[in-house]
């Protein structure tokens, strides 16, 4: 991921908790409420005074959004799609392991999986997951295979870089101390690697939920994605905006609620130097 | 540690020529994509089943794309809808981008926005426009202007924080015109940058652009996949997907990724110290 994305990503409330009533002004007193009030307010307007077909107003959208999360509809598709999703992400991150560290140690192996890593990284999500719905059908294996397939290349560019940058001095050293090998790779490579892994979760658990939902548009009969599909074929806006702004919201709760304050913790002992190219 | 041979030079014998083919024939690199098309041969003979083409029916669909016109006509459809979305979403993310990176009112005010749409899905953006507008260009445009616009802002935003401020304190201090100061410090710097969100805003352009086709147009390169994927075709789908990524790929390596280079090689090359 490149530099400003990542930089925005990591780029929570900065840290200034020293006493709660500062943190809660930063929270309260800040220009992102007039931005959503401004939003909401150009919604409904543009509801009321223009005629675009479909377009269903906030109120409408939140009434579609409130029935979904009281009737439990909402959290037995999405149960159904995060089995699907940690189980790819899961099998992404093994291999993207793999992968990653047999790229970064050894050279036979870092040009043999160039180019697969290369197409990998480019082809769109979509095109995984048409092709696993034509191919494997409706199981599970369906989701799986076009996950590892899209989020593999994401996960070992990043962990070879973490294997890359290993610390040989140290490695050396404690070879001369005759350290066994578990030890290590426990207490002198893993902690290393650790950011590295890090940032290969955040970019995998990305990938895997955005392609998990597009697997489950175009060949499931459970998930948000299979709900969105349905709602989008019976042209009923507001359940199906309803639907992506709650399954987003998930997902933007885990992403920047779990993941990034994650990455930030474990790469905490790294000197801060800005990327410049 | 004993020396280990590697594959590329088995033994060293006098013959350049031979070593060259050797080497080239002996390249790992290759190695992947040989081992994974006898895969897939072998799978697809084994098989015998329809989604599982043999790579003959791959490549005459290939070949019968190129050359009946097909492609060059659905490609012409698709960057269309590329060019303009893409260049409309340049507009919007660099405007952000520049208000973000200068005042920190902006910053709070968008950074919301940015980050809710770095972190949406183009499924949802691609399915909501296609409802909205239907059939009109204006479905592919919003889409890849609300996915897209947030990549962009984010690296104008790093561009307008890294401008150097002793240099723009130098420019006052010795009264230079505004538009110098634009020019000749600001423009300059920003350059890199400026290229960078191209070649991430192009990048995410056409992927939007490929997701609307499938599910709200009736030609391009989208459709043709949708088109495909209707008929469990395989071998088309994976023809127009090779053909469609070659194109775009080299797009972004052969004049983004060198351009953004080019114009950033005066930059220091501070490799990140981690």
């Amino acid at each position: 991921m490149d530099v400003a994305t990542e930089s925005a990503m990591t780029e929570i409330q900065p840290a200034r908790l020293s006493q709660p009533a500062t943190f809660m002004k930063r929270i309260v007193l800040s220009y992102r409420w007039l931005a959503l009030i401004i939003i909401l307010v150009i919604w409904q307007a543009v509801t009321i005074l223009v005629d675009i077909g479909l377009l269903p107003s906030p109120g409408q959208v939140i009434l579609a959004g409130w029935g979904l999360l009281t009737s439990g509809l909402f959290f037995k598709e999405l149960a159904a799609s995060l089995v699907r999703i940690l189980l790819g992400f899961g099998t992404a991150m093994v291999v993207g392991l793999i992968v990653g560290v047999s790229m970064g140690s050894r050279r036979f192996w870092d040009e043999f999986f160039e180019i697969p890593v290369i197409v990998g990284l480019s082809l769109p999500g979509l095109i995984y997951a048409m092709m696993a719905v034509m191919i494997l059908g409706l199981g599970l294996t369906t989701p799986v295979i076009a996950i590892l397939l899209a989020a593999y290349p994401f996960v070992a560019v990043n962990i070879r870089e973490g294997v890359k940058a290993t610390d040989k001095e140290l490695v050396d050293m404690a070879r001369v101390y005759l350290v066994d090998r578990w030890r290590m790779i426990t207490k002198v490579i893993l902690p290393g690697l650790l950011p590295f892994i890090m940032a290969a979760i955040r970019v995998g658990f990305t990938i895997a939920w955005k392609v998990a939902v597009l697997t489950e548009v175009f060949g499931a009969s459970t998930g948000i994605g299979y709900q969105l599909r349905y709602n989008f074929q019976l042209f009923s806006m507001r359940t199906m905006i309803a639907w992506a702004l709650l399954f987003g919201a998930v997902m933007l709760v885990i992403e920047y609620g779990l993941l990034a304050p994650a990455e930030k913790y474990f790469a905490r002992w790294r000197p801060k130097v800005k990327e410049i190219i | 540690m004993a020396a280990t041979k590697t594959m590329s030079t088995p033994t060293v014998r006098p013959h350049p020529f031979l070593n060259s083919v050797r080497r080239f024939i002996f390249n790992p690199r290759w190695l992947s994509v040989i081992i994974l098309l006898i895969a897939w041969q072998v799978l697809a003979i084994s098989r015998n089943t329809r989604v599982i083409p043999r790579l003959e029916r791959i490549y005459t669909e290939l070949i019968k794309i190129l050359f009946t016109g097909l492609f060059v006509e659905d490609l012409a459809a698709s960057m269309g809808r590329i060019g303009l979305g893409f260049a409309i979403a340049l507009a919007v993310g660099t405007a952000v981008g520049i208000l973000m990176g200068s005042r920190r009112a902006w910053e709070e005010f968008f950074m919301d926005l940015v980050l809710f749409g770095l972190a949406l899905p183009g499924l949802i953006y691609a399915l909501v426009s296609v409802m909205l507008f239907g059939l009109s260009i204006l479905a592919p445009v919003v889409a890849i202007v609300a996915t897209a616009y947030p990549f962009i802002a984010i690296n104008i935003r790093e561009g307008v924080r890294a401008i150097n401020k002793d240099l723009l304190d130098m420019g006052r201090a010795y009264r230079v015109s505004r538009s110098n100061v634009v020019r000749r410090i600001v423009l300059p710097s920003l350059l890199p940058f400026f290229l960078a969100a191209i070649r991430i805003g192009f990048s995410i352009a056409w992927k939007v652009t490929t997701l609307v086709e499938v599910f709200g147009t009736t030609n391009g390169i989208g459709w043709e996949i949708r088109a495909s994927f209707d008929t469990f075709s395989v071998h088309g789908m994976l023809a127009w997907t090779l053909l469609f990524s070659a194109v775009m790929l080299a797009i972004e390596y052969g004049i983004l990724l060198p351009a953004e280079r080019y114009f950033g090689r005066w930059r220091p090359k501070a490799g990140q110290v981690i």
